[in-house]
């Protein structure tokens, strides 16, 4: 099954097998990136906060408590539109150019921060660099955005994680259809593809997902 | 899922077979589960998408349910609820929201009422997170604590 087919069948609940009775009962994570937004965020209002994450009601109700504006697009759902789909030999795959012509248009620095979640480890390797690129673009100086690492590719596909805010530095995390992760970047990966963040900072954690919070 | 055949709606019903194009007003709850285009203004009434509703229209409602596909600015004066089925793809000024897992959105978000409220009502009303036996969500802490 190729990319494409995969995330189409997992974003839309037909992966099989479906998830497990105790993987999908929710789990309380520390978050420290979380806790330095929040830091960031309680210090001004009205800002302009982007959530490229699945919705999530409570994710949407925090950043409004902090008395800032939302903005969400589910970016990973949006890649596996038929309409950003090219066909190749190694079948059907995203075609960058088209897909962020649709997608993540904001004007230049009109954003105050950025959450991402981990849904970069789920998108081509083609893709990251431009889109990565466009958001800092958007990014106004001293903006911050947080994003997930897994630190392994496991050999087979594992629930995909949604992350729900819970309050400042915890996260709900509730499994979902399994995922297979794109591949997992290191460190100097992940510094190369924030280049044009002024500021990276790692937050290390015993579940194998590394938190990344970036500044513009 | 919500499905057709499951569905019931609320109020008066524009059923499926049913097409508007033009400017829809009322002062009772309405459930659209067939295809308008254009606006509704039910400032005072609950409006719900069906399934296989389709609307593309800006929409003023009291509350607003979405099980099918809305696309267009939504201002709604207290609640909306998108559903497990269900698609936005617009701006919306709220009061109140609740999304269910698997739900689709795509715009802004401006809620208008005090803000420790919304999140902790929309954490209660939140199916994905009600359904969990975590203590009740805290207050974010002042920064420097």
């Amino acid at each position: 099954m190729d990319w494409l087919q995969r995330v189409r069948s997992a974003l839309s609940g037909d992966a099989a097998p479906a998830v497990p009775a105790a993987a999908a009962k929710p789990t309380l994570r520390h978050s420290n990136g979380l806790r330095e937004l929040t830091r960031a965020w309680q210090r001004e209002e009205g800002l302009a906060i982007l959530d490229l994450g699945p919705t999530s009601s409570a994710n949407i109700s925090y950043v409004s408590s902090l008395g800032q504006k939302v903005l969400h697009e589910d970016l990973l759902l949006a890649s596996a539109d038929s309409r950003f789909q090219i066909s190749t030999e190694n079948g059907p795959e995203l075609n960058t150019a088209a897909f962020l012509a649709a997608n993540l248009n904001y004007p230049a620095d009109s954003l105050d921060g950025a959450l991402l979640w981990d849904l970069l480890d789920y998108l081509p390797a083609d893709t990251l660099q431009p889109l990565v690129s466009r958001l800092a673009q958007s990014f106004k100086p001293g903006g911050m955005a947080l994003a997930y690492f897994h630190a392994v590719a496991e050999p087979t596909p594992q629930p995909r994680l949604r992350y729900h805010i819970h309050d400042a530095e915890h996260l709900e995390l509730r499994a979902g259809p399994p995922l297979p992760i794109a591949r997992a970047l290191n460190n100097r990966a992940i510094e190369r593809l924030f280049s044009d963040f002024r500021a990276i900072k790692f937050f290390l954690a015993r579940d194998h997902l590394r938190e990344v919070l970036v500044t513009k | 899922m919500t499905t057709s055949a499951d569905f019931r709606g609320e109020g008066a019903v524009l059923g499926k077979t049913i097409q508007v194009q033009g400017e829809l007003t009322g002062e009772e709850d309405l459930t659209i589960d067939g295809q308008l285009r254009g606006t509704i203004h039910l400032p005072n009434q609950r409006l719900t998408v069906g399934p296989l509703g389709k609307i593309q229209a800006n929409v003023t409602a009291r509350d607003l349910v979405v099980y099918g596909q809305l696309h267009g600015n939504v201002q709604v004066q207290d609640r909306v609820e998108i559903k497990k089925s269900g698609s936005v793809l617009g701006d919306m000024k709220l009061a109140r929201i609740s999304i269910e897992d698997g739900a689709y959105f795509k715009g802004n978000i401006d809620i208008q009422v005090k803000p420790a409220a919304a999140h902790a009502a929309a954490i209660a009303g939140s199916p994905a997170v009600a359904s969990t036996a975590l203590p009740a969500p805290a207050k974010p802490k002042p920064a420097g604590s």
